[in-house]
């Protein structure tokens, strides 16, 4: 590593302009990440415009801290609405919501805005220290390894994220199915589009999430409303005081894992964070003493998943910017912004753009820590819509969910899917179906079936194949463990307990 | 037996997708797969899993029937009509404009969840119909409908 590079990256950051881009592109972060529909690709897609009249620095500054906010500010709904502002904040609702339904809604948010630091500081690091080596590893990973990695994903969150497997599960492939609605991505064909031209390029997974998530919630609550006015109900106070440092080191391992597992996943091109939360927090779960907690408001079901997205969001940059693959949809748009520049994102920009690969770190890093340092106001702020009645605040989700399914593409078509998935997610609610399995699934198939059909086409047909690289039978030796241990442990404890019976 | 239905109702969506796979043109297969194989597969697999799924929840229901008619909570009126009005919603968006059909949706949310005290409901149905309209069609640029006549003069206003 070239010290005088990075000093000269410090002082770069550290110049007025630069530095109040850091600051704005976070706080903008943290509110496109918190609206529902309003993601942090969308957000960035709306700074693009005001960035034509920047500096490749200042402009790729402002984009990445945005990217670092937003990670964070998904939670923020998450946590007090059950609403996942972002895909990657779907895990963080398991327990979060529930924390807050117990009045604790103050504490999940600062262990979320803990964890969001911390796992977006580490990542920060390890893309400092490790980016050159990171990226020859990456390129390892092949289509057997990635087909493996997406069924992780479906297995985790079905086994963790839902009280019934099979009905998890079910949901789960329902999402595969729609992602491969429209044109078949190898032959070019169109499939499973019920003639409708609409469908063609596919369905959108923004007015699925919106609609299954925060529809499917509001028409729970009007269904099972009363005549009396009623609030959030989640108690009076959200202040931050309940954090304290000796708080977060009980969960020490939880935070190393799964800042762990967020970069090595977030490193992995195309998968970011949603697999990364998700994985960690099945992690979490797993390794708990006390597993019964998970899904009922358990304080590490908040950090694992909080920390792991933000340190997948740093992973994430370092196939963008060292391989010129996104790691993620939103790495996806920052990898636009930089062609927009004129500047080529691959191996050749380490040696040619050595100052701005370490710009990129940096702001990153800074954004990371004002978060840890400022974000107790934020969720202060936030937390005071607590006190509002339901009666007003349910319009505004109605709201946000109308926009923020038709700002997506601008088309009203959107605005009917939200619809249809917000009846759906309803009764997916109602009968315990899974609604993050359905998004995990919508937002894994399409990789899910490229990678398989492309690992069978390099080997000629063969299934052995996937059989035949190491990585990949780990992970699927992974995937089998996720998806039978708790049948397994459950039918054990159900002899222990026939036994014991049996012995009195 | 609303979740038996609900059941059904998957099966009956999985069906339509398998008649739509059925569809898929295979004449340009470059994998040995094509394009409809993993669809299919996924398909089997799923009405495998909600077949297993409905049986015990027949089970369930024939061993726990209840003795008195259950309630279909969804035929609740509020609800019916918040379904009615988002899809008058989008029916009408493009001749009423954005920011009237936001004081609809406003107002009638409001109206159904207990919100009756007239001065808070006008009042937060024009402030938020019109910092929706303005923050996501004059700052975020995004093209709301405007609307015919009056609706489009009035929205030319706001953003």
């Amino acid at each position: 590593m070239d010290t005088s590079l990075l000093i000269e990256a410090l002082k770069t950051i550290f110049l007025p302009t630069n530095f109040l881009l850091v600051l704005a592109g976070m706080t903008l972060g943290v509110f496109f990440g918190a609206l529902p529909g309003i993601s942090s690709s969308m957000g960035i897609v709306l700074m693009i415009p005001f960035t034509y009249y920047m500096g490749i620095i200042p402009s790729i500054v402002l984009l990445v801290a945005l990217y670092a906010g937003s990670a964070y500010g998904g939670s923020i709904t998450a946590i007090l609405f059950n609403t996942p502002g972002t895909a990657e904040s779907v895990a963080t609702t398991f327990d979060g919501y529930p924390m807050a339904q117990q009045g604790k809604a103050g504490k999940a948010l600062g262990l979320a805005m803990s964890g969001s630091a911390i796992g977006g500081i580490f990542s920060v690091l390890v893309m400092l220290l490790l980016a050159p080596l990171l990226s020859k590893i990456a390129l390892k990973i092949q289509s057997a390894e990635y087909f493996a990695l997406t069924l992780l994903g479906i297995a985790c969150i079905s086994s963790v994220g839902s009280k019934n497997l099979s009905k998890a599960l079910v949901t789960g492939l329902l999402g595969i199915i729609i992602a491969m609605v429209g044109m078949d991505p190898m032959t070019g064909v169109s499939r499973l589009t019920f003639g409708q031209i609409n469908f063609l390029n596919g369905i959108e997974y923004i007015p699925i999430m919106i609609g299954s998530f925060a529809m499917a919630e509001v028409f729970k609550q009007v269904i099972n409303r009363k005549s009396e006015e009623k609030t959030m109900d989640m108690g009076d106070s959200v202040s931050m005081e309940s954090i304290k440092l000796k708080d977060l080191l009980v969960y020490k391992i939880t935070i190393i894992k799964s800042a762990i597992i967020g970069t090595a996943v977030g490193i992995l091109p195309g998968t970011g964070g949603s697999i990364a939360s998700i994985v960690s927090y099945g992690e979490a779960a797993r390794s708990s003493k006390d597993k019964a907690r998970f899904g009922n408001g358990a304080e590490e079901g908040v950090l694992a998943p909080e920390t792991a997205n933000n340190a997948a969001g740093g992973g994430a940059m370092i196939p963008t910017l060292v391989l010129g693959i996104p790691g993620s949809p939103t790495t996806a748009i920052i990898l636009a912004a930089l062609v927009l520049q004129g500047l080529q994102p691959g191996p050749q920009l380490m040696t040619e753009q050595p100052l701005l690969l370490y710009c990129i770190f940096f702001s990153m890093l800074i954004a990371s820590i004002v978060v840890f340092l400022s974000g107790r106001y934020a969720v202060k702020a936030f937390a005071a819509i607590l006190k509002l009645p339901y009666g007003i605040i349910a319009p505004m989700i109605v709201m946000f969910s109308i926009i923020g399914a038709y700002a997506r593409s601008n088309d009203m078509f959107q605005i009917w899917v939200m619809l249809t998935f917000g009846v759906f997610g309803y009764f997916m609610k109602k009968y315990q179906f899974s609604a993050a399995s359905l998004i995990l699934g919508i937002v894994l198939g399409n990789m899910m079936e490229e990678s398989f059909r492309r690992q069978l086409l390099i080997s000629n047909g063969s299934y052995m194949s996937f059989l035949q690289r190491p990585i990949a039978v780990v992970i699927f030796i992974a995937v089998a463990f996720v998806l039978f241990f708790p049948i397994v442990a459950s039918m054990m404890e159900k002899k222990k307990a026939a036994a014991a019976t049996e012995n009195l | 037996m609303g979740e038996i239905i609900f059941h059904i109702f998957l099966l009956v969506v999985m069906g339509a997708f398998y008649k739509q796979s059925l569809d898929i043109n295979t004449a340009r297969m470059t994998d040995p797969i094509g394009p409809a194989g993993f669809p299919r597969t996924i398909i089997y697999v799923a009405v495998i899993l909600i077949v297993i799924s409905l049986v015990s929840n027949i089970k369930n229901y024939k061993a726990n029937k209840p003795k008195v008619k259950e309630k279909i909570k969804e035929l609740d009126p509020g609800f019916l009509a918040l379904l009615s009005i988002i899809v008058f919603f989008v029916l009408a968006v493009n001749y009423i404009g954005f920011w009237f059909g936001g004081i609809i949706i406003i107002s009638s949310t409001m109206w159904i969840l207990n919100q009756r005290k007239v001065s808070k409901l006008v009042i937060i149905t024009l402030v938020g119909s019109l910092v929706f309209t303005f923050v996501f069609g004059k700052i975020l640029s995004i093209p709301l409908p405007r609307g015919y006549g009056i609706f489009e003069t009035i929205s030319y206003y706001i953003y």
